[in-house]
């Protein structure tokens, strides 16, 4: 993979990333019952981000390897964090919801720095 | 280079436009987008986070993390009063300090921040105006510089090197995607 579509991927990852948190976020405004109906689909869909970002892994610099390592780690806590919401209580839906919602924006956060590492070669090559 | 910014504008409808072009600027690749935000103090002072939350748990938190951010642009010389009323802040509001700054104690910012600071003209935002604040990526700063300009404003930057944690915010107050304000 070279330079320039290791970074369309990174590009693509983010707005991925981007849009699943935009998703959660909008959850805030559904009532319970919603929230958990999705929250296995969100977990899901973490998932597969996943496994596209572990796909980058092997062309990125130390750096932006690094950044896309916690991306990975936050999409993991966001899967486990809509497992426990899928079984969650009424009076915890909006907490898991909300550590959700900060777990895909760490998750879209270090992908948007993997993908200005990225950049950073790209200018100095 | 990454850095915090934050550009004062004189409405919201000029801060949301600012906004849009920021992202414009990242998917042209002139510069990374981590996150932003837009903000607006009021006449009485208080500052709020122009979002699509409706929920309070979520908004107080934001508030409390904004609170940090906007200390830790101001620097020392503006960073007195502000961490009581951001820690105390409702709803969408947080409070701001006297003499036109919002922020947390100096402690936010490094002890060699503290020495730089002295010679800079920190972030500040007059009642009745809002602003775009970001955490960005940029290899050179004339992007930013010319967006700015067109509004008539200027940029303030704080090195993220310089501030020791994000997780000094709390709850990273800064959305990782452009959106439409509520208010807009």
């Amino acid at each position: 993979m070279n330079t320039n579509n290791t970074q369309q991927e990174l590009e693509r990852a983010r707005r991925d990333s981007q849009a699943l948190s935009k998703r959660i976020q909008a959850n805030t405004d559904k009532n319970h019952a919603a929230i958990r109906a999705e929250a296995r689909t969100v977990g899901a869909e973490a998932n597969q981000l996943a496994r596209a970002i572990k796909s980058l892994l092997d062309g990125q610099a130390v750096d932006g390897r690094q950044h896309l390592k916690d991306a990975l780690m936050a999409l993991q806590a966001l899967y486990e964090e809509n497992q426990r919401l899928a079984d969650a209580e009424d009076a915890d839906v909006q907490a898991h919801n909300k550590a959700s919602f900060a777990h895909a924006r760490e998750a879209a956060h270090k992908v948007s720095e993997a993908l200005a590492a990225k950049r950073g070669l790209a200018v100095h090559v | 280079m990454d850095n915090y910014i934050a550009i004062v504008l004189n409405d919201d409808t000029k801060a949301y436009q600012a906004l849009h072009e920021l992202w414009n600027l990242d998917t042209d690749g002139d510069i990374t987008v981590h996150g932003a935000a837009v903000i607006h103090r009021d006449k009485s002072g208080y500052v709020d986070v122009r979002t699509k939350d409706t929920n309070p748990g979520l908004r107080t938190a934001i508030g409390v993390g904004i609170g940090a951010l906007l200390g830790a642009l101001a620097g020392p010389i503006g960073a007195a009063a502000g961490a009581a009323a951001a820690a105390a802040g409702t709803g969408a509001a947080i409070g701001a300090a006297s003499g036109g700054v919002v922020g947390l104690t100096g402690d936010i910012v490094k002890a060699t921040e503290n020495d730089e600071a002295g010679y800079e003209a920190g972030f500040v935002l007059p009642p009745g105006k809002s602003a775009v604040i970001a955490e960005v990526t940029e290899q050179w700063t004339t992007p930013l510089d010319t967006l700015a300009r067109s509004y008539d404003t200027q940029v303030f930057r704080k090195s993220k090197s310089v501030i020791r944690d994000n997780a000094y915010f709390g709850d990273y107050p800064l959305y990782p995607y452009d959106y439409q304000p509520a208010h807009a």
